[in-house]
């Protein structure tokens, strides 16, 4: 705390050097003020000075003011004796200026007149002007309505101008004097001409001299009628040649409505086609003596279907010379039906140039008939077809005829079915019967022999010789009926079975059955000769059942030879193949040839051959059923041959 | 007598053809015990031990069935034996005078175990009945019974 209260040396010092710089502080703010003070003393000093020069300025300034004014007062003193000069001069003009109004007062009037007729005229030029203005307007309309109407024209002009010029058809026009008018490209090209040289000059130099008379007696026509004419028109070139033209006109009327005022006329050029019907009426004549005299009825049609020529005979069915046919059409002579038909049948032939035969309806003195009709196109050396020619004659009775045969065809068709089920029930019968003789006739005869038997084993004792051989008749007897029951219903069954036809080979068939004869052939001298057997078509079993039958007979009938000799061979005749089999053996009657395929038909006593007669039957049947022919051939004890044919299908 | 000769089974309306069957049989030793059916009805009716035959028993080791007969034909009784499991085992052989084409094929369709066209002559059926016989009643075992 002794620090606090006791001042240190240091701070003494320290206080007194502040308080000394405090004092000069003060000392150096006292000389600034008095260095102002002085300053704005010196300020001072110069405005007094310069207050000074100003007064002496404006005093110098009031003297030179003051001589001034004496000089102004000077000047107004002359200007007063000017003004009285001027007022003097001034009330003169004053009274000139009241004359001159009282001038333009009567003036005034004057003017004031003057524009009321000035207004006047305005308000009726105005009325002038609009009506001006509406009729401009219309004058406007109206030069457009005639600028589109001038273009239509023209419009029109051009095209028709195009139209004549450009056509492909010859255009031609002239007037009521027959001067030619106009006169086309195609005109040009066909005459050689040009419309220059032709214009203004008459009709009869477009004509060839030998029909120029004509041409014109026909334009002439023309022109009394209002329709249009189609004529055949002939045109000259000038290098010679001839062009026809098939011509029509119109004629031009003026607006009265009767005064014809040109007539234009339009051709087509048709020298071709008729260079073409002159080719075919010249071709025509070459034949026309022949078609004259031909029953049939003959045509021939130009291109157009026109009939341009037609025979005697054709034009004898319409009670007039061929004449008055000749450039007639179809649908001039027949009903409308039959000439479309006809008509349909040309333009096809015109088309395809091929010939065509047809049988058709035709009317014949009203009468509806048959024809058959032939039509040719006719050409020309270019192959060009030009015409067609028909030819053609009445078919009814054999359309009759032949209408009636197919009649009777369906009605023999019909018998046939009836007949064929006829045949089918009667088979039926037929197969109940055979099988029924199959039972029941068989069971009693198995019964007689049976017990036939069972006493010649049973009771032979009780019996004495010829008792016993009439038992042993009685047995044999029904085993031999028996026999020819079992051959019968063979057979029946022969002609009531099913066929199969196949192929066959007949060598091998042939061959086959040959083995299964070896049994009887052992022991015999028998020479076999078998040639070439062509294959054949038939049942298999059944033609072998032929070939069993045959080759049986032969080497049974032949049994009785040293040395049997049996050929086997074919031939070919009328397409059926013939096949045979021939023996050396015991032959036969030919008397009796007819007999020999009949059932149970015997030539020989049943001691000399055995047999029961029914094997050739069977061959015969079965040869029948496949379209074939049995016969045979024979001499007494020389030999047989038997045939057999078979059709190749 | 040979003990293993079973029962047979004559169907045919003809007593004819039932005393020539027989006699055939006989001729072959074959008959031990025959039973007649005159038609199908009666076979079937044996069979069945039905009417006069109630009182049988055991089942035939051979039928002998004839084709053409009233009533019932043998291709019905046939078709009637093959269709029922009783008795389709029974072999049966057609004996018929008809050798007719569609009978053979129709019988051995149906399941007949043999056809035989009884001969008009005695001795070749007496021949036929022994073989026969001798296969199906004597060599052939019959089907157990049901």
């Amino acid at each position: 705390m002794k620090q606090k209260t006791v001042l240190s040396h240091d701070s003494v010092k320290k206080i007194k050097t502040d308080e000394l710089i405090i004092a000069n502080k003060e000392l150096a703010f006292q000389n600034e003020e008095k260095e102002k003070r002085a300053a704005e003393l010196i300020i001072a000093n110069k405005e007094l000075a310069f207050q000074n020069e100003e007064k002496e300025k404006r005093a110098a300034e009031l003297i030179i003011a003051n001589k001034e004014l004496a000089f102004q007062n000077e000047e107004k003193e002359k200007r007063a004796a000017e003004l009285i000069i001027a007022n003097k001069e001034l009330l003169f003009q004053n009274e000139e200026k009241e004359k001159r109004a009282a001038e333009l007062i009567i003036a005034n009037k004057e003017l004031a007149f003057q524009n009321e007729e000035k207004e006047k005229r305005a308000a009726e030029l105005i009325i002038a002007n609009k009506e001006l203005l509406f009729q401009n307007e219309e004058k406007e309309k109206r030069a457009a309505e005639l600028i589109i109407a001038n273009e239509a024209q023209r419009e029109t002009n051009e095209y028709l101008e195009n139209l004549l010029n450009h056509a492909n058809a010859p255009i031609i026009v002239w007037n009521p004097q027959y001067e030619i008018t106009r006169f086309n490209k195609a005109f040009e090209s066909i005459t050689g001409r040009t419309e220059k040289d032709v214009l203004g000059k008459s009709l009869k130099i477009l004509f060839p001299p030998d029909s120029r008379e004509d041409s014109m007696e026909h334009i002439k026509e023309t022109l009394t009628g209002e329709r249009l004419e189609v004529v055949e028109i002939n045109i000259l070139h000038i290098n010679g040649s001839v062009r026809t033209l098939q011509w029509n006109s119109a004629n031009i009327i003026s607006l009265d409505g009767k005064t014809v005022i040109a007539t234009i006329a339009q051709g087509h050029d048709i020298t071709k086609r008729k260079q073409a019907e002159e080719a075919l009426m010249e071709s025509l004549s070459k034949f026309k003596t022949l078609v004259e005299n031909i029953p049939q009825k003959v045509f021939v049609k130009d291109l157009n279907y026109k009939w341009i020529f037609v025979n005697k005979n054709f034009a004898l069915d319409f009670h007039v010379p061929p004449l008055d046919i000749i450039g007639k059409f179809d649908s001039d002579l027949f009903t409308k039906e039959l000439a479309e038909k006809y008509h349909t049948d040309d333009v096809r032939i015109f088309e395809t140039g091929q010939t065509e035969e047809v049988e058709e309806k035709y009317l014949q003195e009203g009468r509806e008939v048959w024809v058959n009709t032939i039509k040719t196109p006719l050409k020309n050396d270019d192959g060009n077809v030009i015409g067609l020619l028909g030819i053609f004659w009445e078919i009814t009775e054999r359309k009759n005829a032949e209408a009636k045969i197919k009649q009777w065809n369906e009605s023999l068709e019909q018998r046939v079915i009836e007949r064929t089920e006829q045949l089918e029930t009667a088979n039926k019968e037929l197969e109940a019967f055979s099988y029924s003789i199959s039972h029941d006739l068989r069971a009693p005869l198995r019964h007689i022999g049976g017990f036939v038997d069972l006493l010649i084993k049973n009771n032979s004792a009780q019996l004495d010789e010829t008792g016993l051989s009439y038992l042993n008749t009685i047995s044999s007897s029904s085993y031999k009926l028996g026999n020819l029951i079992d051959a019968l219903l063979t057979f029946s069954r022969l002609s009531r079975g099913e066929m199969k036809r196949i192929k066959i080979s007949s060598k091998s068939l042939v061959t086959r059955v040959l083995k299964t004869f070896r049994d009887e052939m052992a022991g015999r001298n028998i020479e076999i000769n078998m040639s070439e057997l062509p294959d054949t078509i038939g049942d298999e079993d059944l033609i072998n059942q032929v070939w069993v039958n045959l080759i049986s007979n032969a080497l049974k009938y032949s049994q009785k030879k040293e040395k049997a000799v049996i050929d086997i061979g074919s031939k070919v005749e009328n397409d059926k193949t013939i096949f045979f089999i021939k023996d050396n053996g015991a032959g036969f009657d030919m008397k009796y040839a007819s007999k020999l395929f009949g059932v149970f038909q015997r030539l020989h006593k049943a001691r000399d051959f055995e047999g029961i007669g029914i094997g050739l039957a069977n061959v015969n049947r079965i040869v029948l059923r496949h379209g074939g022919k049995c016969w045979a051939e024979g001499e007494e004890g020389k030999g047989a041959v038997f045939f057999f044919s078979l059709p190749d299908n | 007598m040979n003990p293993d000769i079973k029962r047979i089974l004559i169907v045919d309306d003809s007593p004819e053809d039932v005393v020539l069957t027989s006699s055939a049989l006989a001729e072959n030793n074959l008959a031990n015990e025959i039973i007649i059916a005159e038609d199908g009805l009666e076979a079937l009716d044996y069979l069945h031990k039905r009417g006069k035959f109630a009182n049988v028993n055991g089942l035939p080791a051979v039928i002998l069935l004839d084709i053409k007969m009233p009533k019932m034909d043998g291709i019905e009784v046939l078709k009637y034996i093959r269709a029922d499991p009783k008795f389709m085992l029974i072999p049966v052989i057609m004996l018929t005078s008809s050798n007719e084409e569609r009978d053979l094929v129709e019988s051995y369709k149906l399941g007949a175990n043999s056809y035989v066209v009884k001969p008009v002559d005695i001795a070749q059926f007496i021949n036929a009945i022994k073989v026969l016989g001798q296969f199906w009643a004597v060599i052939n075992k019959p089907p157990p019974v049901r």
